[in-house]
């Protein structure tokens, strides 16, 4: 063949002592052991969750033993079955109507909630006398129990999604205003001297750097905000709701059917992993570099 | 992997932010068309607003708003009553209600009068003695061996909330048999089969709860025994439509229209049970008792309907067997003095009596009649 190989350095010409970062094809990609495969996430999640089912199944038939303190798993899943394949599908009398209130009041409330815990966390980041100011009241309005203060909201805002949407989001707020405190605190000091030196504005150097050094940690917060909207949505739903779950979830309660309680904690369940795949879903699309510094991890992993 | 060029990566952010904001918006809009409404018209006829003081509805508090379905409404002037529910709190709902959050709600007087007894006007006034009888229902395991007030010194006490309005009246049931009630000790047993659990394991040894719940265990296989009240608690009286001060002064006809329209559906609920159940179904599909056939949560419910209703409907023994009303003034003062309030309280701000006459401005008989042929349509 003609031409010029490709010149490759050697170690004492690199001056280097890292190997080279191309694989041969003789050194292939080690191969994923029957560890590895055990060790994923399709096996693992389903066989924790066939333990749970039948640590469940025991409980409930051998230790409880009746079915008001704790139904066993298949007349639960009997009686959400029932739920959600019995007509209507729509109106006051479809479990479907009621997952759709309070996904409604989840989403808002955790939109209204992390935006001002983001446009908060920015501007206290930003300045000292804000952060002290108001660092002690955020605290202590965060410790007061939502339990105790929605009663007061929904006086405020009269009964409906309003008040709803108010109690949700006071649940969100702190934990996406601590990340982004966080997340903008810990921003490499290098890059920002750096910028300093090109006498960047602090407005180019929170939008250039700041912000986007700082997703990361705000996303961690927006994980955990979203999970606990479905619990502000709960707690709204019960102090003065006519729709929900957490109002059919009560409605249970009242009628003494258990099954139909723990199927609808179950309905809870699900819509706080969907509210929480789709914060991962948009973590995995916005922060992208995070996708290349994996794959980038699980190259080195994998080449010798 | 390549990387993303710092245009695409703005746009991909900005697309996020905007798709929130349109989001927020478009759910917000759609969410708030689902707010409770101020009073408003519905073409010619107004619109009521009640507080239930439950946090569910519960079909002892159907005839309160199932009117509409049975014409009654319209025929004062009301379109209907939507009903919200409370977190459980007779203060919380007398609060929305004197805040003008709902026009009226059911509360009951220990609350009212505790309320002026500290100079705090409550800011509702009641219309109508809707509940003639106490409702309290305190039970006991059918084998706690306890068998009266006196055999609860010291005891664990379940109650649905901390400041629920049973309290007093227990505490009162406790010293008329000389029982000091800073020997007991209260705690949150929830509802349904959180309570019967909690009576069956001596969690607690007595709960405080009214007619309705009591009336709903038996259908799941507990009997408690219910201890019987002494007479001076017997001879008070429970629940009241209470409305907003202001909406008594400004709308007079449409509080006695409702007052009309609700002697009717009492009337009506008494006579058809059944119907009555069907139609606070249709208009709470939600509140359907599931886990059992049509047949078993219809006894349920009518058995639970007719639980209130015995506390509701006016009997020949009463002195003023007038639907809504009150066995006479000195029924306040004295439940006053029963609550160990001052005798000067001025008892005559918190009801009145204009409304009643309105009230039985009907012809029992011909309800009753239509109740008899009335079907519930699907």
């Amino acid at each position: 063949m003609t031409g010029t190989e490709p010149r490759v350095a050697t170690r004492a010409q690199a001056g280097t002592t890292t190997p080279s970062s191309t694989p041969s094809p003789q050194r292939a990609r080690r191969r994923r052991g029957i560890g590895d495969v055990l060790r994923s996430r399709w096996v693992l999640v389903p066989v924790v969750f066939v333990v749970m089912m039948l640590l469940w199944q025991f409980i409930a038939t051998k230790v409880v033993s009746t079915e008001l303190l704790l139904p066993t798993p298949q007349r639960v899943w009997e009686s959400m079955w029932t739920a959600l394949t019995q007509g209507p599908y729509w109106g006051r009398a479809s479990v479907y109507y009621h997952f759709y209130q309070t996904a409604k009041i989840c989403i808002v409330g955790f939109l209204v909630g992390s935006s001002l815990g983001i446009l908060l966390g920015v501007l206290m980041a930003q300045s000292k006398v804000l952060m002290t100011a108001l660092g002690p009241y955020i605290t202590a309005f965060q410790s007061l129990p939502r339990i105790a203060i929605a009663p007061i909201v929904v006086l405020w805002f009269g009964q409906g999604f309003t008040s709803n949407v108010v109690i949700t989001a006071t649940v969100v707020f702190l934990p996406v205003l601590v990340s982004t405190l966080s997340g903008l605190s810990t921003v490499d000091r290098g890059l920002l001297e750096m910028l300093r030196g090109f006498s960047a504005s602090r407005w180019q150097t929170l939008r250039k750097v700041s912000l986007w050094a700082a997703l990361p940690s705000i996303f961690a917060g927006l994980q955990v905000g979203i999970v606990f909207s479905v619990v502000g949505a709960i707690v709204a739903e019960w102090v003065g709701a006519n729709e929900g779950l957490g109002v059919l979830l009560l409605q249970a309660q009242y009628s003494m059917d258990v099954p139909r309680s723990f199927a609808i904690l179950v309905l809870l369940g699900v819509l706080g992993l969907v509210l929480n795949g789709l914060i991962v879903a948009l973590q995995k699309a916005v922060l992208f570099w995070q996708r290349d510094e994996s794959t980038k991890k699980e190259q080195r992993m994998f080449s010798t | 992997m390549r990387t993303l060029p710092w245009a695409t990566r703005r746009r991909t952010a900005a697309v996020a932010a905007i798709s929130a904001l349109c989001l927020t918006g478009a759910v917000a809009c759609g969410g708030s068309a689902g707010d409770s409404g101020s009073t408003g018209d519905n073409g010619d006829l107004a619109t009521l607003r009640l507080q239930n003081c439950v946090s569910v509805l519960q079909v002892a508090v159907a005839p309160l708003f199932i009117g509409d379905q049975l014409g009654f409404f319209a025929e004062e002037g009301i379109a209907k009553v939507e009903v919200a529910n409370s977190s459980g709190s007779t203060a919380q709902c007398v609060q929305l209600t004197a805040a003008g959050q709902a026009d009226f709600t059911s509360p009951v007087p220990d609350l009212l009068l505790n309320s002026l007894g500290q100079g705090v006007d409550p800011g509702v006034k009641c219309v109508y003695n809707l509940i003639r009888r106490p409702t309290a229902a305190f039970m006991v395991d059918p084998d706690s061996g306890i068998d009266s007030f006196a055999d609860l010194a010291g005891a664990k006490v379940g109650v649905h909330a901390l400041n629920s309005a049973y309290i007093p009246l227990f505490e009162a049931a406790l010293r008329e048999y000389g029982v000091d009630p800073g020997t007991v000790e209260y705690q949150v047993t929830g509802y349904g089969a959180q309570v019967i659990d909690a009576l069956q394991t001596k969690k607690v040894d007595v709960a405080l709860y009214w007619d309705y719940e009591a009336a709903g265990y038996p259908a799941m296989g507990y009997n408690p025994k219910i201890l019987e009240l002494p007479d001076k608690i017997n001879n008070l009286f429970s629940s009241c439509i209470a409305f907003n001060k202001d909406y008594v002064t400004e709308n007079p006809d449409l509080v006695a229209g409702y007052l009309r329209a609700l002697t009717k559906t009492l009337i009506f609920a008494d006579e058809n049970p059944e119907a009555a159940v069907r139609l606070f179904w249709k208009a709470a599909p939600e509140t359907k008792p599931t886990g059992m056939s049509e047949e078993e949560a219809l006894d349920q419910a009518v058995a639970v309907l007719e639980s209130r209703l015995a506390n509701v409907l006016p009997s020949d023994d009463d002195p003023d067997p007038r639907f809504g009303a009150w066995a006479s003034a000195q029924q306040w003062v004295d439940y006053a003095a029963f609550l160990g309030l001052p005798e000067d309280l001025d008892v005559a701000s918190l009801y009145t009596t204009e409304f009643i006459d309105a009230a039985n401005d009907i012809d029992g008989d011909e309800v009753r009649a239509f109740a008899k042929s009335y079907e519930v349509e699907d």
